[in-house]
């Protein structure tokens, strides 16, 4: 509880209200008030108000109201008009809310969010860190929380209980559709196996699905922007190439994590050269299946015939067809990398296409 | 009534991808069904699209008479518990089942309602007010159990719960998740990959492969009358022995020539191989014969002496209760689960009989089991 804003607070209610007003514990014991000499002094406070009442109570020339639900905390105001009411009822909100914010964590999740967007220069990292005692070096990992919009608020709620209290995991707060967290840690497998807690219990006890993304782990604070920008690639490229992993390591991605880097002008000139427009609806998804199902099995041909479920002579005749229309031997490792890259990125531009649409 | 049933269930994902193909089943009221296989088969993606995380490509799946193809995940009534499960570290026991309820703003009187029941069926009643960093792995995972058992539930989805655990603490939770169903009297749907647990827990296993139903029965059918080499291979630990051998026959005896080793078919099983796999006469096919089947104790060889063959032991394991003989018959490795008190040891060649009553056939091509 952020006793001094709450003070402040009441002072300013005060001296527009022109009346004491204050904080007790459901035993009458002032802890806060704008009148100085109540605090520390028992009030007595009406029975009915101590099993949480909704209507304010008057006793000994005080009004009070219970603090939320099921709270330990009344407000008051040294007064029993019935007029109180009304501003009795604003205050318990307004007392409630400020003791549901924990300020000192908002600070830190929005200086966590400064250094996602790339809002401060390294100077400004050393100094708020410093302020906020936060250590500058130290390996840290940025997980991003994928799940739908009306899921945030449920998805936050878990997180908060989750790492309530941790010092090595901070909540840093929502962008778009993900939630950010902090973690301090050296090694990648521990990223992955508290993404994969974070999955299995949204999904099983809220059946929100989401997925998580890790990014690359950052030596200190002056990286983490690129565990950031690593975290979210993480997600977008497998968003196109893997649609059922839950989480997504951004040095597991393999040679999807180079595709994001190649310009839409090198990889529209490649495909062009590779796999164009006309060779690819040739193509269909019959030999699309059986390319990917080739490359699945290792260029086995045995493998995959017996995968698909088609004549071994089948297959071989259709890796001649897809020969003939590309110049590619996909049973040759090479020719196998070249047309596997231009699949994969006619899918990443298709995608990149739809999404700008 | 909770009963499940899946018709003609396909799961494609993009790229030609068909993680599961054809999946066909019905799963009776408060039925253990496993689905068991090997990492990539589709088990965890069936159960995904049963539990609405996991669009379905094609098919219908029912609970009860109600069509759930469209139903959202929460309004199912089904519960899950997967294997990377978290308590939340700050709260007790009590509040770690009842959060999920609170955040779908259940009445307080009938959220204790809830967390009580579960809590007595799980025996974790004096544990409520503990955290969860005061509770062994058996009780945390009676805690997960109970989180989902709260949703009161009418299929209970199990996503290989017990495999972040300690082998002893395995054994242990097997049991207490047996008993949960028999208490609970609900459905439960499990996915494993240990066959062991398979065959210890369920009733009915269903066996995949590369998205394929290869076997629906219970444990003992599994065991001793697998319909593929897949299956037979899969289940049981050590597990089968598979060799080559040529389907002889000569006058009234079928036998079976493995290598320099002939072993001769007892009558009834002559009699199946004549009506069920005449055509194999003359050609290769595969000889299965499970580990405990194999016998180097001398009374067994002396009742069997048209079932020797000649081996050579390459390791002896001794495990307390019985001993592994790890061998060769020439090319092809076997291994033997003999008495404990054998006095094998490696190096030696010896004889060994089989069981002629517990050999399968197989077909070497089409790997399906043409005799038991």
């Amino acid at each position: 509880m952020d006793i001094l804003r709450i003070q402040s607070y009441l002072d300013k209610i005060a001296m527009n209200a022109d009346m004491a007003t204050g904080l007790a514990y459901k035993d009458g014991t002032v802890f806060v008030s704008t009148k100085q000499i109540l605090i520390g002094k028992k009030l007595k406070i009406p029975k009915a108000q101590t099993n949480s009442g909704k209507t304010p109570l008057i006793m000994g020339g005080f009004s009070f109201l219970t603090v939320g639900e099921d709270s330990e905390v009344l407000c008051f105001i040294e007064d029993s008009k019935k007029e109180c009411a009304s501003i009795l009822q604003v205050i318990a909100g307004s007392v409630d809310y400020f003791m549901s914010i924990d300020f000192e964590a908002k600070r830190e999740s929005d200086f966590f969010k400064g250094i996602f967007l790339g809002e401060y220069i390294e100077e400004r990292i050393i100094a708020e860190a410093y302020s906020l005692g936060i250590e500058f070096e130290g390996p840290r990992n940025v997980l991003l929380i994928e799940s739908g919009k009306n899921d945030l608020p449920t998805v936050m709620d878990v997180l908060e209980e989750l790492f309530r209290g941790s010092d090595d995991v901070k909540i840093v707060g929502v962008f778009d559709r993900t939630t950010g967290l902090v973690l301090n840690i050296s090694e990648q497998s521990t990223a992955e196996h508290t993404g994969l807690q974070i999955v299995d219990t949204l999904e099983t006890e809220f059946f929100i699905k989401t997925r998580v993304g890790i990014g690359q782990i950052s030596a200190g604070l002056a990286e983490l922007k690129k565990s950031f920008d690593s975290a979210r690639i993480a997600l977008e490229v497998s968003a196109v190439f893997d649609d059922h992993s839950k989480v997504v390591n951004f040095e597991k991605l393999g040679i999807a994590r180079l595709i994001n880097d190649i310009s839409e002008s090198a990889s529209k000139s490649f495909i062009h050269e590779v796999l164009d427009d006309e060779v690819f609806e040739d193509f269909g998804k019959e030999y699309l299946a059986t390319v990917n199902s080739f490359f699945e099995n290792s260029l086995n041909i045995s493998e995959t015939s017996r995968k698909m479920f088609i004549h071994r002579n089948t297959l071989v005749y259709r890796l001649d067809k897809i020969k003939k229309l590309t110049g590619l031997d996909i049973s040759v490792f090479e020719d196998a990398v070249v047309l596997k890259l231009a699949i994969m990125l006619r899918k990443y531009l298709g995608k990149a296409t739809e999404a700008r649409n | 009534m909770a009963s499940v049933v899946l018709k003609n269930i396909y799961k494609r994902f993009e790229g030609g991808v068909t993680a599961v193909n054809n999946f066909d089943l019905e799963i009776n009221d408060k039925e253990f069904v496993i689905l068991v296989g090997p990492s990539g088969c589709g088990k965890t993606t069936t159960l995904r699209m049963i539990a609405g995380l996991e669009e379905i490509s094609e098919g219908e799946i029912f609970i009860g008479d109600r069509l759930i193809n469209d139903v959202q995940p929460k309004d199912r009534d089904i519960a899950m518990v997967f294997q990377s499960y978290a308590l939340y570290p700050h709260m007790t026991v009590y509040n770690n089942m009842a959060f999920g309820l609170k955040l779908r703003k259940y009445p307080k009187a009938e959220i204790e309602r809830r967390v009580k029941e579960a809590a007595k069926l799980l025996s974790i009643e004096p544990l409520l007010d503990r955290k969860p960093k005061a509770l062994s792995g058996g009780q945390r995972q009676r805690v997960a159990l109970g989180r989902a058992m709260v949703r009161e539930p009418q299929v209970f989805l199990l996503d290989e719960p017990l495999s972040n655990l300690d082998a002893k603490l395995r054994v242990q939770m097997r049991t207490e998740i047996s008993k949960l169903h028999q208490r609970l009297q609900i459905t439960f749907i499990y996915v494993t990959h240990d066959q062991t647990e398979a065959l210890t827990m369920g009733t009915k296993i269903v066996v995949m492969k590369d998205g394929f139903i290869q076997q629906v029965d219970p444990p003992t059918d599994l065991y001793e009358k697998p319909r593929n080499m897949f299956v037979a291979g899969f289940i049981g630990s050590p597990q089968m022995n598979f060799l080559d051998a040529t389907l002889q026959s000569k006058g009234d005896e079928i036998s079976l020539l493995i290598g320099k080793n002939l072993v001769v078919l007892p009558q009834y099983k002559a009699q199946l191989v004549r009506e069920n796999a005449s055509e194999f006469i003359g050609k290769s096919v595969v000889l299965g014969i499970r580990p405990e089947c194999i016998h180097d104790e001398e009374a067994f060889i002396s009742q069997m002496p048209d079932s020797i063959v000649e081996c050579n032991v390459q390791v002896v394991e001794k495990l307390g209760s019985e001993t592994l003989l790890y061998m060769t018959v020439g090319e092809t490795s076997i291994t033997a689960r003999v008495n404990p008190r054998s006095t094998t040891k490696h190096g030696d060649v010896i004889k060994v009989a089989l069981d002629t009553n517990r050999i399968l056939l197989f077909d070497k091509d089409t790997e399906k089991t043409l005799v038991f």
